[in-house]
């Protein structure tokens, strides 16, 4: 397969909760993610008693190879104990050539703030006979997390029993980690992979000794093969915590998924040929002259970013669906001409080009990112960015949804708690306005015979084509508007 | 039903043991051979530790694993049948006094109220125990002095449960944690605190203070040790405080016991030194005990406000509104978090803020925040064209209306 897949390994106790919205980031950016339960999980804590370190390491080979051999670019990825589990999974497997490592709080030392000063009596009460399958290791507040919010909301759902991360482990898993620590340290110099290693300041679990130990273990044997990302606001669960967005941003920029991350290694390898670049590059520049940047959406991934330069009504970013939504608000008619020759430098393509509206010509340049046959993102440079501003005119809008986009949303909300339900019509009605607000004109097969609700759905979206987005946004705002003041009977 | 009986008569196994280990540590480490007494009495202070932190069910199991260990005690001290249930029938009697008055105020959300319910439990075990035992006395030791045999077996009883019962109900609760609990440096801090204790005491106690620093300053050494003592609680906390405690006084005691330190230099009469000794430990104990009662109800108040902000965070940013308090007076407004968020930002005055509304509802909103700051009107609902907020009054002691409170929605936000 093509597509770049990305591999995640979640944490002692845990799921792939541990990881946050790493797999909808990760997929948002071109990759396809793989996870596995690990022995013992997923079930009830009593189920990891008697699971070896060796059974894990094994589940995660096995699951390594079988994603191998599915893709071409495979990165591996794990969060605490998962962490370790993907950089000895990585050491064993000669991981390197296939793609890259993030170790996300990797536990080298268990030595962080705010573990319990009798942690370094366990190798004693390993050796006590029958305790380790019965002590149990709690999971209590702080919860690893630092934003006091999320603490609440993982609180919460450990009260109500949630199966998301396990309340205990047995003490057994915890030497069985610490065997696992052991794998790890030895040998890291025959690590082969660019490697990762993000870590809070403020870890409460492991401190930042953890990261320096690997990233000093890694660069012995090639010298800037690791690096290390210092988070300064989070905890040990890094992937939900307050800093979630610069890990995100972190991992996607060393995976190459964003044009600019600030790590230095970015984009350096797009991995397409120079002759891929130039027919994407090319593909591209029809799209624009066609459609506009809105053609430039089916090219790129599903977060593809529009960056549109100046101070005006367009100006800023219009990223993912989202971001396609509101540039066709104001943009549907913008056009590319007079493309000039295009260069490209690992993964950058530049072009010379013209944008028209209206009677507005502002020459100018294109920069497209691209990687393994997709756009990142495209950037817009006018030769005049002031003749842009006085034809287009207004001022950028604030990050975040419109008034009108607010509304609806609330509408959508409002919509699913009416004190009087919605007869059938209102409801195909309603299902209409929202399909063509949110999606368009209507797509795909109408439904056959067997299926009649499915083509009363869709006849009533059909009978709303041509409608714009706007206008049918508003229509749905002013119908849920008028069920609310129904007063039930 | 037979879960429990096996689970029960653990228990009381598991006090029999306690009590046993208690028992003997007082007589080795508490033990005044020439007044033939003991300075503390530890194993009623155990058995109560361990009545007031089970739950209720278990409680006949403790008070008869405590009755049945006093009895073999009694036997293995060579004093007849009769004799050893008395003192059986005794403890568990002081006991399950004693237990009541420690669960009435266990789970208290105040941890003051928690620990003057263990000082309570340790004076009613006491006293109880003491009183009850004076017709024993009276039959077996006629000659005995009864006032004299109740103040030593009050205050002893009373200093061993003193020392007992806040380590046992604080353990009672200990589960291993993978992050949360001590950690390392207060834990070094404390046991930091504690060696400089336990040097400290060893220079007076475990001597003759008056050959190592002069018969004028020597005997006024004896209560510098308190100082790191309490440190060391305090930095240890809620489990490990009264632990330190209970050893820092162990210590004293086995070292005055044996007849050494400041308290045992000059005896005016017999058993003058373990009646000092008695009252140093319990004053560091009960000063300790309130300290660290102390600290943990500011824990509790701080996890109470910090409770509350989050809530209060959740439902202001999950329904988009924003708070704010307005001087009845000048009109001035103090605007919560997220203000700036709001349409044009946070306006300072009401004046201004019902400047932004539609010139016709101007007129009606200054009428009703007149009479709002007046008292005549307790609510009101303003909406401008992208914002609603619910006003109520607030009144001062003397009825007049000091404030008036807001909450303030964005239309779009939260409807």
């Amino acid at each position: 397969m093509a597509d770049p897949a990305v591999l995640l390994v979640h944490g002692l106790g845990g799921t792939q909760y541990d990881l946050g919205s790493m797999h909808k980031r990760l997929k948002n950016a071109g990759f396809v993610t793989h996870s596995l339960a690990l022995p013992g999980h997923g079930t009830t804590p009593q189920d990891l008693v008697g699971v070896r370190a060796e059974q894990w390491v094994e589940a995660v080979s096995a699951r390594y190879a079988e994603v191998a051999s599915q893709h071409e670019e495979l990165h591996l990825m794990g969060m605490c104990m998962g962490a370790l589990l993907a950089a000895e999974v990585a050491k064993r497997t000669g991981h390197g050539a296939r793609g890259r490592l993030v170790l996300l709080a990797p536990p080298i030392f268990i030595d962080g703030w705010s573990t319990p000063w009798y942690r370094f009596l366990r190798p004693l009460l390993y050796r006590v006979p029958g305790l380790p399958a019965r002590m149990r290791i709690e999971e209590e507040d702080p919860f690893g997390i630092k934003n006091e919010q999320l603490r609440a909301i993982v609180k919460a759902k450990f009260e109500r029993g949630e199966n998301f991360h396990y309340r205990w482990v047995p003490l057994a898993c915890v030497r069985e980690v610490d065997r696992l620590r052991g794998w790890v340290m030895r040998g890291l110099e025959r690590m082969a992979c660019e490697t990762l290693i993000v870590h809070a300041r403020e870890d409460e679990l492991t401190s930042l000794r953890s990261a320096d130990f690997l990233v000093e273990g890694i660069n012995r044997g090639a010298p800037g093969r690791a690096r290390v990302v210092v988070l300064e606001n989070s905890d040990h669960m890094v992937a939900i915590d307050n800093d979630r967005e610069v890990v995100a941003g972190s991992v996607l920029g060393f995976l190459g998924a964003q044009a600019v991350a600030g790590l230095g290694g970015v984009a350096d390898d797009p991995r397409m040929t120079a002759d891929e670049q130039s027919a994407l590059a090319a593909r591209a520049c029809e799209a624009l002259a066609a459609v506009g940047p809105s053609g430039l959406w089916p090219l790129g991934i599903p977060d593809f970013a529009w960056f549109m330069p100046g101070a005006h009504r367009g100006s800023g970013v219009a990223r993912g669906a989202k971001g396609l939504s509101r540039l066709l608000r104001w943009g549907a008619e913008l056009r590319f001409t007079a493309f000039g020759t295009v260069v490209s430098n690992a993964g950058v393509v530049i072009v010379p080009t013209t944008l028209a509206h209206g009677d507005l010509r502002s020459q100018g340049t294109l920069a497209l990112w691209l990687r393994a046959g997709r756009l990142l993102e495209a950037r817009g440079f006018p030769d005049e960015p002031a003749c842009e501003d006085a034809h287009f005119g207004g001022s950028p809008e604030p990050d975040g949804p419109s008034p009108a986009e607010r509304a609806f949303e609330q509408a959508a909300r409002d919509v699913k708690s009416l004190a009087v339900p919605p007869d059938q019509d209102a409801l195909l009605e309603l299902y209409a306005l929202y399909k063509q607000a949110s999606v368009g004109d209507v797509q795909g097969d109408r439904p056959g015979l067997m299926d009649p609700v499915g083509r009363a759905k869709f006849d009533a979206w059909a009978r709303r084509r041509g409608t714009t987005r706007d206008e049918a946004s508003a229509l749905y705002v002013a119908q849920v508007t008028r069920l609310k003041e129904r007063a039930p009977a | 039903m037979r879960t429990t009986a096996v689970s029960g008569g653990a228990t009381a196994l598991w006090v029999m043991a306690d009590w046993a280990a208690a028992w003997l540590l007082s007589r080795a480490v508490g033990r005044v051979e020439a007044i033939e007494t003991t300075v503390f009495w530890l194993p009623t202070g155990v058995a109560l530790g361990v009545a007031v932190a089970v739950a209720g069910w278990r409680l006949p199991w403790v008070l008869g694993g405590a009755a049945a260990a006093a009895a073999i005690a009694t036997l293995v001290d060579g004093r007849p049948v009769a004799t050893a249930l008395g003192f059986a029938a005794i403890e568990a009697a002081a006991v399950g006094v004693a237990a009541w008055v420690g669960h009435a105020g266990r789970d208290a959300a105040d941890p003051r109220i928690v620990w003057a319910a263990q000082a309570g439990a340790a004076v009613a075990v006491a006293l109880v125990g003491a009183t009850a035992a004076l017709p024993l006395w009276s039959a077996i030791a006629p000659a005995t002095s009864l006032a004299a045999e109740w103040r030593a077996w009050a205050v002893s009883g009373f200093l061993g449960a003193l020392l007992a019962v806040p380590p046992i109900v604080a353990f009672a609760g200990f589960r291993a944690k993978r992050s949360g609990g001590m950690g390392t440096r207060p834990f070094v801090a404390g046991a930091a605190a504690f060696a400089a204790f336990a040097g400290c005491a060893a220079a007076i106690f475990q001597g003759d203070v008056s050959d190592r620093f002069g018969g004028a300053v020597g005997p006024t050494l004896a209560y510098l040790p308190l100082a790191p003592l309490i440190a060391s609680a305090v930095l240890w906390g809620a489990r490990g405080g009264p632990l330190a405690i209970a050893a820092g006084a162990l210590l004293v005691i086995g070292w005055t016991a044996a007849g050494r330190g400041p308290f045992a230099e000059v005896e005016g009469f017999a058993g003058e030194a373990m009646l000092e000794v008695q009252g140093y430990v319990a004053v560091a104990a009960l000063l300790a005990g309130w300290m660290l009662a102390q600290q943990a109800a500011v824990a509790a108040a701080l996890a109470r406000a910090t409770d509350w902000q989050v809530r209060y965070r959740q439902v202001l940013e999950g329904t988009g509104t924003v708070a704010v308090t307005i001087d009845a007076v000048g009109g001035t407004c103090r605007w919560g978090e997220r203000a700036a968020s709001l349409p044009g930002g946070a306006p300072a005055d009401v004046a201004a803020w019902i400047a932004r509304a539609e010139p016709a509802d101007q007129p009606l909103m200054r009428a009703e925040w007149a009479a709002l700051a007046a008292g005549r009107q307790p609510a009101a609902l303003w909406r401008w064209a992208d914002a609603q907020a619910r006003l109520a009054a607030v009144r001062g002691p003397d009825g007049e209306v000091e404030l008036v409170t807001g909450l303030v929605q964005r239309v779009a936000d939260g409807g």
